[in-house]
């Protein structure tokens, strides 16, 4: 039996908020990601998603303002007078900014193409990466595998595919089907690590079963759907879209819990 | 150069939650969060009972997980060995307290990071940290790890059994469990072993 005098501080650091934070830096990461394939071949749409990219990345600095308990203290400005690299926040701002200023003189046709091109593919792939990697740092929270560097820009390229089929983007089609496949393949060898891994591991899979499991399966479902919705375009986007939300949100939110506290 | 440390002897140790007063008077601790806590567990069966009080805070790590990943700097290693803050800098992302292995950390209603710093404003002052001064039973030692004679070298030197929490992440804890009462050291938080002791 243990019992306390005073707690330790395991309560949630990161709340629903964060879990719009983490959707909207997807669509962010991802459509840089596509601007920059964009302005490299000189797709005619260069400059729209330019734009898109730009109301995304405000959208979710606007998301990351509301949610930080220092909203008014302004030491944000602090990301960017430090150098520290091995923090991954730290790589996704300057992913964000790095794309926010490339996106804007595409956006406006202004300036070396090339160079914009440069900074989309630094910015985009810092911004792709880094919410996996903010997480699989945490090597005590055994939710927080690896894996989840490759199952986060997976998952957000699922999303940003989703988004541009709804927007009836003929190149998007190509792509929704082996990204959600993917990214259910990776969320299946995901779950397979954690029931197979160490006692930790698969204590961790016990809680994530316990606390949203049947919701996870669901979104790993709904990630592999599109392989059988191809004549149903709307379906074949919403659904993956709703299957990858759902699972990284799970991810984020259930991974919060380490096994030391209580 | 000075290595700070603490050890706290749990065979002394009584829970009788002093050093937590003491630690939330003297660093004005906001309601619902703690630099510091104790953990009283029941370990064995009938009749062979030990139970662990065991104060928890920030273990001032060798190897702070929490430091690496702050993305504006202000979680740092001080020259004497602790791990602090400069709250002017943090702009409250939580990253350190994702990090923190031992839940040490927590979100001052100021709007950035708060945990133990082995009251360093006193040590400044020559003073030792409130936790050690007040505790009734002496439980605590506290000093420089480099100096042979301090009074944590002394006791961590004399003790029978050493332990630190969680070993198997590689932190290298600053703050060392000495003579736990059952038998195969320090429990977690389900009572059962910790895998394998400092020492």
């Amino acid at each position: 039996m243990t019992e306390f005098y005073g707690l330790p501080n395991s309560a949630h650091f990161w709340h629903w908020p964060s879990l719009f934070h983490f959707a909207f830096v997807a669509l962010a990461g991802g459509m840089a990601f596509v601007t920059m394939i964009a302005t490299i071949t000189k797709h005619p749409k260069a400059r729209t998603y330019a734009l898109i990219t730009i109301g995304l990345i405000v959208l979710d600095l606007a998301t990351l303002w509301a949610e930080s308990p220092a909203r008014w203290r302004f030491t944000h400005v602090w990301l960017f007078f430090t150098f520290t690299p091995t923090a991954p926040i730290w790589i996704g701002a300057w992913g964000l900014i790095l794309s926010l200023v490339a996106s804007f003189f595409v956006w406006i046709a202004k300036g070396p193409r090339l160079l914009w091109s440069a900074l989309l593919v630094v910015g985009s792939s810092a911004a792709l990466l880094y919410p996996g990697l903010a997480l699989a740092v945490n090597i005590n929270r055994p939710l927080w595998t690896t894996l989840l560097i490759v199952l986060f820009p997976l998952t957000a390229m699922v999303t940003v595919v989703a988004v541009a089929m709804l927007l009836r983007q003929p190149w998007a089609k190509r792509y929704i089907v082996p990204l959600s496949l993917a990214s259910a393949v990776v969320g299946v060898v995901y779950l397979f690590g954690l029931a197979t891994g160490t006692a930790e591991a698969q204590q961790g899979f016990t809680y994530l079963w316990s606390h949203g499991g049947p919701l996870f399966l669901v979104g790993l479902v709904l990630l592999a759907a599109p392989a059988f919705l191809r004549r149903l375009p709307i379906l074949a986007a919403v659904v993956p879209f709703l299957g990858a939300t759902v699972v990284r949100s799970l991810i984020v939110d259930i991974g919060q819990h380490q096994f030391f506290g209580f | 150069m000075k290595r700070y440390a603490m050890a706290i002897d749990l065979a002394s140790c009584v829970g009788c939650s002093a050093c937590s007063v003491a630690c939330t008077m003297e660093n004005d601790v906001p309601i619902g969060v703690h630099r510091l806590w104790i953990r009283n567990t029941t370990v064995g069966t009938f009749p062979d009972l030990a139970v662990e009080f065991r104060p928890e805070q920030c273990l001032h790590c060798e190897n702070p997980p929490c430091v690496p990943v702050c993305p504006t700097g202000c979680c740092y290693v001080t020259e004497d060995g602790i791990v602090d803050i400069d709250t002017k800098k943090c702009i409250g992302c939580s990253a350190c307290i994702a990090a923190c292995p031992y839940d040490a950390r927590f979100m001052h209603p100021g709007g950035y990071v708060s945990k133990c710093d082995f009251c360093r404003h006193r040590l400044e002052e020559g003073r030792l940290p409130a936790c050690v001064e007040t505790c009734p039973t002496l439980c605590r030692s506290f000093g420089d790890l480099n100096d042979p004679n301090s009074a944590v070298s002394v006791a961590i030197r004399n003790a029978d059994r050493v332990d630190v929490l969680r070993p198997e992440q590689g932190t290298g804890p600053n703050l060392y469990y000495l003579n736990a009462p059952a038998a195969f050291g320090l429990t977690s938080q389900i009572g059962q072993p910790i895998e394998e002791g400092a020492h």
